[in-house]
């Protein structure tokens, strides 16, 4: 009755703040006033898009939602080092051919599929592709493929605002070292919560239930962008 | 690490349809009213959360309907109920106003696209002329997009004029401007002369042949 009781108080807190995401979902583009700053600057601004990039992961919902489902399992610190290097790559990748190389992308379609890369995570920390398909598809690819679109995203993000071309090339370079920034604080603090979660008993016996809520995140966050995708297509 | 066994098939079926359900339930209740307005139960109303969409003009198709369906008040003694109200007369820009005036010589059948990096929600004043009559297409590219996707504002493709003004808002970030096309048999020139708040300019003269350039424009001085 008590673990009962239990769960059902985890899954008010989650479903509450799953609930307040698009309270805060302004936070997680580049905000009105950044924009203003990033639309009338002019030429090389190494520090103002050091923090813009930092800001944008650390209140990027979706990208730490991915964060969490790889290192859910991560117990080695080289393990966690190892994925989010991959990560890493992998979305700087992106972000730098997507606006230096002109790459346009549907920011809604981009968001979307990040929202499904969660979902995917999720589901596999819960052993759901070994269960269904009998195979366990390649992990660290998995990480690495999703990270070309979450860097994707955040290009799209970038190329909303019209830079001007002075000291582009510095300014998303500073911005994707931003990004690392923000993602090595972020990373950080999920860890410590993590680390102090798995202390407790209820770790593994919730981690199924956990991933499920992680998965339903991951849903809402593609049902928000496809809904988005259509309201402004039509 | 992980569990040895594993859970079920009935089990993990089970979790992934409560994880769709349970994201539609928290979409169709609070994200889809508080992002675009759309409201299927009324939570939103309820909630007071298709307030943040109205505030983010996600509605405004919906009210421009309902101004037009509205049953204009007779003329009379009697005061508007209900006076229209324009709730947006105000919109800060980012930008210090440009002004640019700019003359584009065609040959006959000549053709030149020129488009100001514009973004979204900002404003532009236009005027232009020519000496003769020209082809014209005003339209946009969004930055964020695939190449040659594009929106038409106003054209002719058929007989060609003279000239156009208008005050133009962006509906999304990105250039947008004019194709001009010398539809007679000598040369003409057009003149445009703007004002707005846009970054920069982008020119694409198609024949004669030649170079896709973007031009810097110099802020307004006192």
């Amino acid at each position: 009755m008590l673990k009962k009781l239990k769960v059902l108080t985890g899954m008010v807190v989650v479903v509450s703040v799953l609930a307040l995401l698009p309270a805060v979902s302004y936070a997680h583009g580049v905000s009105e006033g950044d924009a203003k700053f990033v639309e009338a600057n002019k030429g090389t601004a190494i520090g103002p898009f050091l923090y813009l990039g930092a800001k944008h992961m650390v209140t990027g919902y979706d990208h730490l939602l991915f964060l969490v489902g790889v290192i859910f399992f991560l117990y080695r610190l080289r393990d966690v080092v190892q994925y989010v290097t991959l990560f890493t790559i992998g979305h700087s990748v992106t972000l730098l051919a997507g606006v230096l190389g002109g790459l346009h992308a549907n920011p809604y379609i981009i968001d979307a599929i990040i929202g499904l890369s969660v979902a995917y995570k999720a589901f596999d920390n819960m052993d759901g592709f070994k269960r269904l398909l009998g195979f366990q598809p390649n992990t660290k690819l998995a990480v690495l493929v999703f990270g070309l679109f979450h860097g994707f995203g955040l290009a799209t993000k970038l190329q909303e605002l019209a830079l001007t071309q002075q000291g582009l090339v510095a300014n998303i370079l500073s911005f994707n070292v931003g990004v690392e920034i923000g993602q090595a604080c972020a990373l950080t603090a999920v860890l410590i919560a993590l680390s102090y979660w798995r202390m407790r008993s209820g770790y593994m016996q919730h981690a199924f239930a956990t991933n499920t809520l992680l998965m339903a995140g991951g849903f809402i966050l593609v049902g928000y962008q496809l809904a988005g995708y259509l309201v402004t297509r039509s | 690490m992980k569990q040895q066994t594993g859970p079920s098939v009935g089990k993990l079926i089970r979790a992934t349809l409560f994880a769709l359900i349970l994201a539609a339930v928290v979409l169709v209740v609070a994200v889809l009213p508080a992002e675009y307005g759309i409201d299927p139960l009324g939570t939103g109303k309820l909630l007071g959360l298709t307030q943040l969409a109205e505030q983010a003009g996600a509605t405004a198709p919906q009210n421009l309907k309902e101004l037009a369906e509205a049953k204009p008040t007779p003329i009379g003694n009697k005061q508007l109920a209900t006076p229209p109200v324009l709730t947006d007369w105000n919109r800060d820009q980012t930008r210090t106003y440009k002004v640019d005036n700019r003359k584009f010589e065609l040959p006959a059948g000549g053709q030149v696209e020129f488009k100001y990096q514009i973004r979204k929600g900002s404003n532009l004043v236009y005027s232009w002329q020519s000496t003769g009559k020209v082809k014209y297409e005003f339209h946009g590219e969004p930055n964020a997009g695939p190449n040659g996707t594009y929106q038409s504002y106003a054209k002719d493709d058929k007989v060609g004029v003279q000239q156009g003004h208008g005050s133009f808002t962006a509906p999304f970030s990105g250039i947008h401007g004019w194709y001009w096309e010398n539809a007679g048999t000598t040369p003409v020139t057009i003149q445009l002369t703007s004002a707005g708040f846009y970054s920069q300019a982008e020119l694409f003269p198609i024949v004669p042949k030649g170079e896709h350039t973007t031009v810097e424009l110099e802020d307004v001085k006192d």
